[in-house]
C-alpha cells in the first residue's frame, strides 16, 4: 500500500464505523495508540498536508472532517510510545506541548458533534478526553521542567468539564441511548484530574450538577464506573473529616475491585495499586472508627504494614510513646499519601488503651487518682506534666471515649460503671 | 524508663522500617487506574480484604507484658 492508499483505508474505516454507529471502532480509531496511530503517524509526515487533508475532507462530512483532520494532525506531531491496552497512561514522544493543545482543539471540536448524538458516541468521547489528559500532563511536566508555564492540564479539565455537561444535560435522547450513561466515566476523568491539579473544591460544584441532573441510579452505571466514583467521593469524605460517609464509600469500592483481570497473572499492576489506594485511605478511617487491619490484611501490603503498622500495634497495646515517635518517622510520607492528619487524630485511641489499661489495673475502681494516669505515661515512656495529662482526661471525656468526670479538687477521675464504651458506639 | 522497655517492643512493632517498593511506586503514579473491562460480576471480585479486619481488638485479654509491668508500677506506693 503507497502513502496515499494506506490514508484512504484509514478513512475508509472511519467512515464505515461513523455510518454503522460503532463507538468502540470509532474510539479506536480516534485513538492515540489505537491500531492506525504508528502507520499514520509516519506516512501523513511524509505526504503534504494539503494532500491529506483535502482525502479526509472528501471522504467525511464537515462536522467529523474537523475532528478527524484534527486527529491526524495531532498523530503528525506525537508519537504513542507503548501501547498501552490497559489501565496506565499513555507515554508519548515528539511535539508534546504543541499536540496537548491541538488535541484540546480536537476534543473540543468533537464535543460540537457529540452535543447532536447518543450513547454509542460515548467510547469515542472516553478515548479523545483520556488522551487529552494524558497528553495534558506530559506536556506540563515538560514545561515544568523547562521552567516554563505549564498549564494544560488546567486547559484540559475545563474542556473535560464540557463534556461532562453534554452527558449530564441530554434531555432530548430515549433513556436507553441517553448520553446520561456517560456522565459517571466522565466524572472519574474529571476528579482524575481535579486530585492530580489539588482542586478537590471543584469537585463539589461537579456533585451538585450530579444531584440536580435527573440521571438514572448509580447502581444502573457499569460497575467499574460505579467503584471508581465511590473512591473518589469516600476520598474527598475522608478529607472532610466525615469518616462515616468515607468508610461507607470506600468499603464499597474495596469490597467490588474484581479478582484480576480475566487472563492476566499475577495480580495486574493497574489492579493492585487501585486496592493500595483504597486501602490507604480505608485503614485510618476504619482504625478512628474503632476497627483495625488484621495482622495478615498489613502483611499483603507491605506499603500500608510501613505506613499504618506501628499505629495499629500502638492503638492495640496503649503504647503511646510507640505512636509518638511513629509519628515523627512518618510524618512526611504521610503528608504525602493525604493521611497525616487522621493518623494524629488516632492518637486518642492509642492514649484511651493506655487509660483503660490503668483502670482494668485498679479492678474498674470507680476513682483513680490522676497520678496514675501520669505515671501510666511516664511509664509508656511519654513524660507529661499533670496539667498535660488532666488536659488529655478532659479531652477524651470530651470526645465521648471516657464517661465520667474530673475532681480538680481531688485530683480524682471520677468514673461511671463502663467508662470505656466501644469505640464504635462513639459518635464521631 | 525505656530500659523496661524493647522486650514488649521487639515483640510487637513490625519489622519493616525501610521504605517497602510499594511505597515508593505509589509515590511515583499515585492514580487510581481504569479497569480493562467495565462490567464484571459478583464471582469476579475479590472479598478477601474484606475481610481481614478486627472489630474486637478492644475485648481482647490485655495481660501482655506491659500490662504486667503496669500493674507492678502502679501497684506501688506513691513516692512523695
Amino acid at each position: 500500500m503507497n502513502n496515499q492508499e494506506t490514508v484512504q483505508a484509514y478513512l475508509s474505516r472511519v467512515s464505515a464505523a461513523i455510518g454503522a454507529g460503532n463507538g468502540p471502532e470509532l474510539a479506536s480509531l480516534l485513538r492515540l495508540d489505537g491500531p492506525h496511530s504508528a502507520e499514520l503517524h509516519q506516512v501523513t509526515r511524509m505526504v503534504k498536508a494539503g494532500v491529506v487533508e483535502s482525502s479526509v475532507r472528501r471522504n467525511l462530512d464537515e462536522t467529523w472532517s474537523d475532528v478527524v483532520w484534527g486527529h491526524i494532525r495531532v498523530l503528525r506531531l506525537v508519537k504513542t510510545l507503548s501501547h498501552t491496552s490497559r489501565g496506565g497512561r499513555e507515554r508519548f514522544e515528539g511535539e508534546i506541548a504543541a499536540a496537548a493543545e491541538l488535541q484540546n482543539t480536537v476534543v473540543q471540536t468533537f464535543h460540537q458533534v457529540f452535543s447532536t448524538h447518543t450513547r454509542w458516541c460515548l467510547p469515542v468521547l472516553y478515548a479523545v478526553n483520556g488522551d487529552l489528559r494524558s497528553l495534558s500532563i506530559e506536556a506540563d511536566a515538560l514545561l515544568r521542567s523547562r521552567g516554563e508555564k505549564a498549564g494544560n492540564l488546567e486547559e484540559a479539565a475545563r474542556t473535560m468539564n464540557k463534556a461532562f455537561s453534554y452527558c449530564v444535560t441530554d434531555r432530548f435522547s430515549p433513556p436507553d441511548k441517553s448520553r446520561k450513561w456517560g456522565t459517571y466515566h466522565v466524572v472519574n476523568l474529571l476528579f482524575k484530574t481535579y486530585f492530580r491539579l489539588t482542586q478537590t473544591n471543584l469537585c463539589s460544584s461537579v456533585l451538585r450538577s450530579l444531584s440536580a441532573g435527573d440521571l438514572p441510579a448509580l447502581e444502573r452505571f457499569p460497575i467499574a464506573d460505579q467503584l471508581t466514583f465511590k473512591f473518589h467521593v469516600g476520598v474527598l469524605a475522608f478529607y472532610n473529616e466525615q469518616y462515616t460517609k468515607a468508610e461507607q464509600d470506600l468499603s464499597f469500592a474495596l469490597q467490588h475491585c474484581p479478582r484480576n483481570d480475566a487472563e492476566e497473572s499475577p495480580l495486574s499492576h493497574g489492579l493492585q495499586i487501585n486496592k493500595l489506594l483504597i486501602l490507604n485511605f480505608l485503614v485510618p478511617t476504619r482504625m478512628i472508627l474503632g476497627v483495625l487491619p488484621r495482622p495478615e490484611l498489613l502483611q499483603k501490603y507491605p506499603a500500608l504494614e510501613y505506613l499504618y503498622g506501628y499505629f495499629v500495634t500502638a492503638i492495640r497495646t496503649g503504647d503511646i510513646r510507640l505512636f509518638d515517635e511513629s509519628l515523627q518517622r512518618l510524618q512526611r510520607d504521610l503528608i504525602e499519601r493525604g493521611t497525616y492528619l487522621t493518623v494524629e487524630r488516632a492518637r486518642a485511641l492509642a492514649a484511651r488503651m493506655l487509660f483503660k489499661k490503668v483502670w482494668l489495673v485498679h479492678d474498674g475502681s470507680s476513682r483513680i487518682p490522676m497520678q496514675q494516669f501520669q505515671r501510666a505515661m511516664h511509664l509508656a515512656g511519654s513524660d507529661s506534666s499533670m496539667d498535660s495529662v488532666a488536659c488529655m482526661l478532659a479531652n477524651m471525656i470530651d470526645k465521648g471515649y471516657l464517661k465520667g468526670y474530673l475532681s480538680h479538687e481531688k485530683q480524682m477521675v471520677v468514673t461511671g460503671k463502663e467508662p470505656f464504651p466501644n469505640i464504635k458506639a462513639v459518635p464521631m | 524508663m525505656s530500659s523496661q522497655q524493647p522486650q514488649q517492643q521487639q515483640q510487637q512493632q513490625p519489622a519493616q522500617q525501610e521504605k517497602p517498593a510499594q511505597l515508593a511506586e505509589l509515590e511515583e503514579d499515585d492514580e487510581f487506574e481504569d479497569f480493562a473491562v467495565e462490567n464484571w460480576t459478583e464471582a469476579d471480585e475479590d472479598h478477601e480484604d474484606a475481610t481481614l479486619w478486627d472489630d474486637n481488638w478492644d475485648d481482647e485479654d490485655v495481660n501482655d507484658e506491659f500490662t504486667r509491668h503496669l500493674r507492678a508500677e502502679l501497684m506501688k506506693p506513691v513516692q512523695q
